[in-house]
This record gives structure tokens, sequence and C-alpha cells, in this order.
């Protein structure tokens, strides 16, 4: 096998994530970079060390990708993808940024426990004491069942709001990683352009 | 040579040689491997980017040897950020000159 088709095949291979569309033509254009080189009388092997390793490259494209999806649409799964190939692409200091976003997954996860745990407990706790009022002969030990059942309305309310806050949370920490994988790309790529100036928050 | 130094020039460079004219990838990559060793795969995901940042755009073009050739070139937004980038990086080249040659202190 030709030094060419090897570099084509690896680097298919490293693309293999893409969206076919846009695979194709990435290798449409490395392949017209072959052509071109070669028509200009460079050999493959210089090519080939002018592009640097098929796999680097095509990591480079795939963050790129995982950004670029990732900034449109946040969704938790596209955020962990732009981060994993940011890692693979050596962009983040994450070491040292890992306590900040570890802090901010547990003040989310204390949250969501508090809201799940209030909406259920308190829930639970008013049906209860909701079936205790209606039927005395049920023996659920509670005194004042009315006190229990507002109790719980209450709780389960708080757990709601605790929902509420725990998903605009999620949402807001998708974003800031985004713009934190985003500030790391420019800055490793030296973009400096206020893209979104009065734009897309 | 430090990877992240050339990474961060690396579209000032790119985006400098559009300027002068409009030119296909390979002419791109081996203007550049010319000044600078650059052997990270760094260039080609660059000029994806940019157009996708519409600071430059592609057109065909027909070649005496083989296929019709993909060529990039400057839109006007690319050509306005050049202008800006290059006062920028000639202020921050001196400041670090300055530094290192230690005038001043």
């Amino acid at each position: 096998m030709s030094i060419y088709h090897d570099y084509m095949e690896r680097l298919r291979a490293g693309l293999k994530s893409l969206p076919a569309e846009r695979r194709e033509e990435i290798l449409a254009d490395i392949e017209s970079y072959f052509t071109e080189g070669l028509a200009d009388g460079a050999d493959e092997e210089k090519l080939c060390a002018m592009l640097g390793a098929p796999e680097a490259l095509a990591k480079e494209y795939i963050a790129g990708h995982a950004v670029e999806e990732a900034s449109d649409n946040p969704t938790p799964r596209k955020v962990l993808r732009a981060i994993w190939a940011g890692v693979g692409v050596g962009f983040l200091n994450l070491f040292i940024m890992f306590w900040v976003w570890l802090t901010a997954a547990f003040v989310w996860f204390a949250v969501a426990l508090l809201a799940v745990s209030c909406t259920l407990g308190g829930a639970v706790a008013a049906v209860l004491a909701a079936i205790a009022w209606v039927y005395p002969a049920i023996p659920v030990f509670v005194d004042f069942p009315a006190l229990y059942v507002f109790g719980g309305v209450s709780m389960a309310a708080f757990g709601g709001l605790c929902s509420v806050l725990a998903i605009g949370l999620l949402k807001k920490l998708g974003k800031g990683i985004v713009r934190y994988v985003k500030m790391n790309v420019e800055l490793v790529t030296g973009k400096r352009r206020e893209r979104s100036v009065g734009g897309n928050d | 040579m430090n990877v992240q130094f050339k990474k961060g020039v690396l579209d000032l460079c790119v985006i400098a040689l559009l300027s002068r004219k409009d030119c296909y990838g390979f002419e791109l990559v081996s203007a550049i491997t010319r000044h600078i060793n650059m052997s990270e795969g760094t260039v080609y995901p660059l000029l994806k980017r940019l157009k996708d940042e519409k600071l430059l755009d592609t057109y065909l073009m027909e070649s005496t040897e083989g296929p019709p050739r993909k060529y990039y070139r400057l839109t006007g937004e690319g050509k306005m950020w050049y202008a800006r980038q290059v006062t920028e990086w000639r202020e921050f080249r001196k400041g670090v000159d300055s530094i290192i040659d230690g005038e001043g202190d």
C-alpha cells in the first residue's frame, strides 16, 4: 500500500465519528492537497510529513466539530463530547480547572438531591397524612394529620422549586463548560474575535 | 519549538498569505512550512474554521495539471480582521521583545 493510501485510510479511520458528509468533505480536501502537491513536484512522503500525523489531523477536525456542535445546542452529551475532544487535542488545562468543575458538580448534585428527596418525601408524607385524615381508623401514627398534609405539600413545593433551580443550573453549567472549552480553543488557536458581542446569549 | 506559539499565530500567517494572493491548500501549507516547522497538521482544520467564520471563502479554478483546484480567498471581513490582528501582533511583539531585552527596567 502506498504511503498516500495508508495516510488516507488512517485519516478516514480517525474521522469515523464525524457525520459522513463532513468526513467526505475533509477527505476530499486532503485528497486534493496530495493531488496539488504531487503536481507541484513534491513526493508523497514529504507531503505526509508536512501535514503531520493523520491521527493528529483527525483529532483536530473532530475537536473543531464537537465544539461547533456543542455551542449550537449544549446538551450534556454534546458538551461531554466537546470536552473529550478538547482533551484529546491537549487544549484544556483541565487539571487546574478540575477542582472548580468538581465543586460546581457537587453543588449541583446537592441541589438535585434536595429537589428529588423533598418532592418525593413531601408528596408521600402528604398523601399518607391525607389518608390518615380521611380514614382515622388507619393507624399512621400522626397526631395532627392536617398539619402533616400541609407540611408535606409545602415540602413537595419546595422540592419542585429546587427541581426548577437544578434544571436551570444544569443548563448554566453546560453553557459554562462549552464557553470554557471554546475559550481554550481560542486561546490555543489565537482566535480573539468578539463574535458574540450583542449576540447569542 | 513551542507548539502553543505556532498555533497562536497560525491563523495570522494563513490570512497574511491570503492577503497577498488567493491560494490553494497545498500552496498555503508549503508556504507556511517553508518558514515555520509545522508538523501538527493544523492548517487544514484551521482553513475550515476560518471559512466557517466567514473570514475566507473558496472557489474552484481550472488547473493546467489535473482537476480544478479549490482556492481560498479573504472576504471583506477577513481583510478587516487581518488589519486589526497585524496591528495587535506588532504591538505584542514589541512588548515581548522589550521585556526580553530588558529595556526600560
